[in-house]
């Protein structure tokens, strides 16, 4: 279940340009994330009911629950028909609070210079966007006290997410982060991650290597998500 | 393969409800109404599984409409110009 982090340099792209390679990732992203929270709930009522068992509890209230799962099965196997048949569904992408915020900082930084320009409405969605696909987050920390790790300060807390996550790969087109062309190992505390620019995680680490881009639909990421408007009240 | 079972994180009501800043009686309207799941111990009490509250919490926005709005806005911009914008702003 290879795990991975995406840098600004690569998420920003994938969320804003519907037909590039970086929102394809993004499609597969999201549609291992669907596979993961399924999965996730499904062993935690597992684990909820043999604890019911052992205790002699009884258990109930999971209409709710048993409904989002059924949801994130049609969602995942909508994807599935879609997506090539080798396309695979155990990639994760990881999040953190300072991913976040530095994504945030960015398309604000960024967005008077696109065109169209993006609207500080659009922000909030461009946020969720990218916490969607993300299955995974880390423990929090504090980010003035990330170790120095890069050359570039506001770096440091990406990497340190990656290595805090224990992630696979760092993936960043920044050569602030993958300074040695196109890949870099960082190590820190026991954890460690290797650094990849996008060109060479897709050239020589994912799998399958054969997998078919031009047959991923980048606007397949919204099939992923779903309205939901029921809440607790 | 045998999976071992792992111990699923249980709250009380009063938990559940400072969790969630909200009152104990609250959780109580949800428990009776089944919005939340629960378990009902042989003693007549209530715990609540944390994992499964939580995921069972949503919000009002709709993602895939987002989505949507967002891609036909931007569906004619380039990876290349999204680099661009973010070189320009570096060099600032």
């Amino acid at each position: 279940m290879p795990r991975i982090v995406l840098d600004t340099s690569i998420s920003l792209p994938a969320t804003l340009s519907p037909r590039g390679l970086t929102r394809k990732l993004l499609v597969l992203l999201a549609y291992g994330a669907l596979n993961h929270r399924a999965e996730q709930r499904r062993s935690g009522l597992a684990d909820l009911r043999h604890e019911a068992e052992a205790s002699g509890a009884t258990i109930a209230g999971f209409g709710r629950g048993d409904a989002a799962t059924d949801t994130l099965d049609r969602r995942t196997a909508a994807l599935r028909d879609l997506l090539p048949a080798n396309a695979p569904s155990h990639w994760l992408a990881i999040g953190s609070a300072p991913i976040f915020d530095e994504y945030e900082r960015k398309v604000r930084e960024i967005g008077t210079r696109l065109n169209p320009t993006i609207r500080e409405s659009e922000v909030g969605p461009l946020r969720r966007q990218m916490e969607a696909v993300c299955a995974i987050g880390t423990p929090q920390f504090d980010v003035a006290h990330t170790p120095t790790l890069t050359r570039d300060r506001k770096d440091d807390p990406i990497v340190y997410t990656a290595l805090l996550a224990d992630a696979d790969y760092l993936v960043s087109d920044d050569r602030d982060i993958v300074p040695d062309g196109s890949e870099h190992h960082y190590e820190h505390d026991g954890h460690s991650v290797l650094a990849v620019t996008l060109n060479r995680l897709l050239t020589s680490h994912f799998e399958p290597a054969d997998l078919d881009w031009g047959e991923i639909d980048g606007h397949w990421l919204a099939y992923a998500y779903h309205f939901s408007s029921a809440k607790l009240a | 393969m045998a999976l071992t079972a792992s111990r699923p994180q249980l709250l009380t009501v009063a938990e559940a409800a400072a969790l969630l800043n909200v009152s104990d009686r609250t959780i109580r309207r949800w428990i009776e109404a089944e919005q939340v799941p629960y378990l009902k111990l042989p003693s007549g009490g209530y715990r609540i599984p944390q994992a499964q509250l939580l995921a069972s919490l949503s919000g009002t926005y709709d993602l895939r409409r987002e989505m949507e709005a967002l891609d036909e806005r931007f569906a004619d911009v380039t990876e290349d110009q999204v680099r661009a914008a973010l070189d320009a702003a570096d060099d600032k």
